[in-house]
């Protein structure tokens, strides 16, 4: 009877063994995903075709002198990576499940790395909005203006 | 154990080590790109 239970045994552990070290690599995908930024034209190829639902949030620090003179379309303000400083209008737009592009002034700013890991899926802009406007991109400018689809903003 | 069982089990088993394999080869090439563009911003940085 023993013999008899000790092969789907054996089978359950290696099972169980298999998935911990399956979702020990899904971490560490995540992790990696948001540790390497997305160059601008790879963006602007993704949200271009997106069906995936990409937010893309720019968290310049000054509005007025950043993101309302220009930014990615659809991009969703969050000065600061601070909730209470983002417009009226755009702080129920912010999905932390949503996998989502953060834009800075210059892709390196060390307040980056912590607003990225607000986020459960995220990854900055390399460059930030510098090197989207040094690739000669699509720009919007003025105040943010929530979109009338129910796609949540990132789009093209 | 009945053999449909047990090929049920040796099914589950290849799928996720497959599922293992294909998530560990793109960490590998995530990791690689990573260590380029790390590179290639200390070649700008001074």
């Amino acid at each position: 009877m023993r013999k008899g239970i000790a092969e789907p045994l054996a089978y359950v552990a290696v099972l169980a063994v298999l998935a911990a070290v399956l979702v020990a690599e899904g971490r560490r995908r995540v992790d990696l995903e948001r540790r390497l930024p997305v160059e601008a034209k790879e963006l602007y190829r993704t949200l271009a075709r997106s069906q995936t639902g990409w937010q893309v949030i720019d968290v310049r620090p000054d509005l007025a002198d950043g993101y309302e003179e220009s930014h990615v379309p659809g991009a969703i303000p969050l000065p600061g990576c601070d909730l209470a400083r983002a417009p009226a209008g755009a702080r129920d737009r912010i999905y932390p499940t949503v996998p989502t592009i953060v834009v800075s002034g210059e892709g390196d700013e060390p307040e980056l790395r912590a607003c990225l890991a607000r986020f459960g899926t995220a990854r900055g802009l390399a460059g930030g909005m510098a090197a989207w406007s040094a690739a000669r991109l699509p720009e919007d400018s003025g105040e943010y203006a929530p979109p009338s689809a129910k796609a949540g903003g990132g789009c093209l | 154990m009945r053999t449909q069982v047990r090929i049920l089990f040796a099914l589950a088993v290849v799928a996720l080590a497959a599922g293992w394999l294909g998530l560990r080869s793109g960490n590998a090439a995530l990791e690689a790109r990573l260590a380029a563009a790390g590179a290639k911003a200390g070649e700008r940085s001074p």
